[in-house]
């Protein structure tokens, strides 16, 4: 949770004249003693990566994307906080608001594609440099828009994400028994779709 | 979040090398420092902006729509007479001046005295005209 780091000293990075990152030690207050706007910076210092990761995944492996979701998924986080009731922790109900707003985008998206294709006759391609062969993360991002958006959501957030089902059911607002059964088919359909990665047995999943 | 083990779902051991391969495959680089900063700076000067109310927008475009509704039509925001009234309209030119009416008499021209011998008055006013114009 967003206070449990609190009493400890932050390391914050500075941009510093030179065009470097300097580290600059700022102990913090008491957690009790923070207003909101404090505390909802420490929340986002503690979230930023894992929610700007499940955007990633959400989106198909677009840097820039991942990032307008992720600070457009703070924001409104921010803003409803007012809204925001102790039924759910803090954690499931941004994340909830990440996998909306991924979903938006991707929608959006195809609206946007459907539109150049027409005008331009042609797509525009997502580029982001990261880990591995771009051509197998292409093809598991398309891979994985080919599942149906519960498919998706609770493959990415359970297996790819590491959440429990309890925890992706809450997010999802399903049944248990429901998340286990989409993430059941979307297995299925992802090692038939994806077989040359599900025979290769090189141990390359370093 | 907490996540305990036993909540995960079973899963045999070519799912989960294949799962491994996914993650492996497909994770973002993670975020530069520099990087994190700019995107902290840029999430904090936007949330400390003024809230527009979610009025705004559509009002604006109620009042666009009016604007270019009044271009296109003048005639829209005309009042328009009630039954039986005659329309009048006034139409302005940019040159117009205020005209001052005064009622001149022919005599005025002419230096004449002032005599009426139309012939279309009746019989007593002609009488009544001669006895009071010419004496």
């Amino acid at each position: 949770m967003m206070v449990a780091s609190a009493s400890r000293q932050q390391t914050v990075e500075a941009q510093g004249e030179g065009g470097g990152v300097e580290e600059t030690a700022v102990r913090e207050p008491p957690v009790a003693e923070m207003d909101l706007e404090q505390r909802f910076r420490l929340f986002v210092g503690s979230h930023r990566e894992q929610a700007r990761r499940l955007a990633w995944r959400l989106v198909g492996g677009d840097d820039a994307a991942a990032e307008d979701v992720t600070q457009e998924a703070f924001f409104k986080a921010y803003r409803a906080l007012d809204r925001f009731r102790e039924e759910a922790s803090l954690a499931t109900w941004f994340y909830q608001i990440v996998v909306r707003q991924a979903h938006n985008y991707c929608r959006w998206r195809t609206v946007r594609q459907t539109w150049s294709a027409f005008w331009n006759g042609r797509t525009p391609e997502a580029s982001s440099p990261a880990a591995g062969d771009p051509l197998l993360r292409r093809r598991i991002a398309k891979a994985l828009a080919q599942l149906s958006r519960s498919q998706k959501e609770a493959f990415v957030l359970v297996h790819l994400e590491g959440f429990s089902v309890r925890e992706a059911a809450a997010l999802m607002e399903k049944p248990e028994g429901t998340v286990k059964s989409h993430l059941h088919r979307a297995l299925q359909t992802l090692r038939r779709e994806l077989a040359d990665l599900a025979e290769d047995t090189g141990g390359d999943a370093t | 979040m907490t996540r305990l083990r036993d909540e995960q779902p079973q899963r045999d051991s070519e799912a989960e090398q294949f799962i491994a391969r996914l993650v492996a495959h497909y994770t973002p680089t993670p975020l530069t420092p520099t990087r994190r900063v700019v995107l902290d700076e840029a999430l904090w000067a936007r949330l400390q902006r003024p809230r527009r109310t979610k009025l705004m927008p559509a009002l604006a475009t109620v009042a666009v729509g009016i604007v270019v509704a009044w271009l296109s039509f003048p005639g829209l925001f005309t009042p328009m007479p009630r039954r039986g009234e005659p329309r009048v309209s006034v139409v302005e030119t940019p040159n117009s001046v205020q005209w001052e009416y005064e009622i001149i008499s022919p005599h005025e021209f002419t230096g004449a005295a002032e005599r009426d011998d139309s012939p279309i008055l009746p019989d007593d006013y002609r009488v009544i005209a001669q006895v009071f114009l010419d004496g």
